[in-house]
């Protein structure tokens, strides 16, 4: 099943010098895409662009089977609810407690101010030992502890695509080793995952496709490993 | 000369394209307002009422403060050209027609606006809107829509209550502190009031609140990415803010004048 489509897909001078253009690129489920690039910054402006943030000069983006309609931004947010993002842009609501954070989609969407967390939210909490901090605000605790509950908030999302930039840094060495469980048992669900990583180990042993970005051109290939078989 | 021509027309048409975009924003705003969407709905009420909480409830002791030295000062200054005009009719057309929303303006201006856009721009910075965005949520309808609401019915809210201060409160501070004659105040006051001063006094205070707070959201959400501009954002917004209800207040003024 196709996740999403490129076709003849281009961003003007997005980074003022040079275009970023993907002739054709799919991305199935199940496919756990490492991103290989001689510039982080074209890697990162790629998965902006994944996770619909910026508008193409021409050209098309399918997801989920349906062309992306970037002619108004509330046409995205349908897009945007289906994808995890676990970037060092991803932020918290600073007004509100973590708890709050975790269940603001739900919040919205079931029209509930008094809902719990659910059972896997506490245990992946209880992983990233934040259980006890949940009713705090985002300036009461550390950054460390700030990026673990983006990425609970991004996993209990349940994403179609889950989108990270270099999650060995994000989550901290201390927190990886959890970070890698969680990721393992939601690859082996079925998640599909984009991603750019320098750690050699958590690439190996996860990517099954390759996608490369040299001087803002972008392809995809195969390669061999399959989860590091 | 030439310089100094093309940097006129680059001013003119910066200003231009603020105002188109300011309007657009602000028809956007008001259009969620009349929106019926299901998802939400307890979400975006709570925010109203905090809102409402933090712009009306909380400037209670401020505007109330000021309505009774306004008001006060008024009848006192006034009472001095009694002879000439009629008192209550002067007290009831400056209070109500244009001191009382002017002022309630420029308090919600200078406690409210000021912590709006500074709200809306760190979380503009902070990533906090894309965050929104990320989950789904229309941002307009999360962070903006709930300050529209909450501002305008506040500005309205402590409009009426700065008139009524002014004016009772008023008169009693004046009783209290001076020997004026003010026989039979209450009864020359309730003649002097027209339906026509209280309507004009809640369109203003009406498009006060929708001024302001449009600007306010819309500067936040178009600051740059950049804690120093933080600041500028700010004063530029309280200062458009205080000029922009001068005008409309002007144009009210000006319609129910004819």
């Amino acid at each position: 099943m196709e996740i999403c489509r490129f076709s003849d897909y281009v961003i003007k001078e997005y980074d003022k010098k040079r275009d970023l253009e993907i002739k054709y690129l799919t991305v199935s489920k199940g496919d756990i895409c490492s991103i290989q690039t001689d510039s982080k910054q074209d890697a990162s402006f790629f998965l902006k662009a994944l996770a619909t943030f910026v508008t193409p000069e021409k050209g098309v983006y399918f997801f989920s089977g349906r062309q992306v309609n970037f002619s108004s931004y509330k046409k995205l947010f349908a897009v945007k609810k289906r994808i995890g993002y676990i970037v060092p842009d991803s932020a918290l609501l600073s007004n509100k407690t973590l708890r709050e954070n975790l269940l603001l989609m739900r919040m919205y969407f079931e029209n509930s101010k008094n809902l719990n967390i659910d059972r896997y939210t506490k245990k992946l909490c209880d992983m990233f030992n934040v259980t006890n901090k949940l009713d705090l605000r985002f300036s009461e605790v550390d950054f460390m502890i700030q990026r673990s509950v983006i990425a609970i908030r991004e996993f209990v999302k349940k994403p179609v695509l889950m989108l990270m930039e270099c999650p060995e840094d994000f989550i901290g060495h201390i927190f990886f080793k959890e970070f890698v469980r969680i990721f393992e048992e939601q690859v082996n669900r079925g998640l599909t995952v984009v991603f750019l990583s320098y750690n050699k180990n958590f690439v190996n042993k996860f990517s099954n496709r390759q996608i490369s970005i040299l001087n803002g051109n972008i392809q995809i290939n195969d390669i061999d490993n399959y989860h590091g078989n | 000369m030439v310089k100094f021509a093309g940097f006129i027309g680059k001013k003119s048409i910066d200003f231009v394209n603020y105002i188109t975009d300011l309007i657009a924003f602000t028809c956007e705003l008001l259009s969620l307002v009349f929106k019926r969407d299901g998802n939400g709905r307890t979400i975006v009420w709570y925010n109203i009422i905090e809102q409402i909480y933090f712009t009306a409830v909380q400037s209670l002791p401020v505007i109330i403060s000021i309505a009774l030295i306004v008001g006060s000062m008024l009848i006192i200054q006034l009472s001095m050209i009694s002879d000439k005009y009629d008192l209550s009719k002067v007290i009831v057309f400056l209070v109500i027609r244009e001191v009382g929303p002017m002022t309630t303006a420029l308090i919600v201006i200078m406690r409210s606006a000021t912590a709006v856009t500074i709200e809306i721009s760190y979380m503009n910075i902070l990533n906090e809107i894309e965050a929104v965005e990320m989950a789904g949520i229309d941002p307009m309808r999360f962070f903006c829509l709930p300050r529209l609401v909450g501002m305008t019915f506040a500005v309205l809210s402590l409009f009426v209550v700065f008139d009524i201060t002014a004016l009772f409160g008023g008169y009693l501070i004046t009783w209290a502190i001076t020997d004026l004659p003010l026989d039979n105040y209450f009864d020359q006051i309730g003649k002097a009031i027209s339906i026509d001063d209280v309507f004009v006094g809640i369109i203003k205070a009406v498009f006060f609140g929708i001024i302001i707070s449009a600007l306010s959201l819309y500067n936040g959400l178009k600051s740059k990415k950049r804690i120093t501009h933080i600041p500028i954002v700010v004063s530029k917004t309280s200062l458009n803010c205080f000029f922009y209800c001068l005008l409309i207040n002007l144009f009210i003024s000006g319609l129910f004048f004819f």
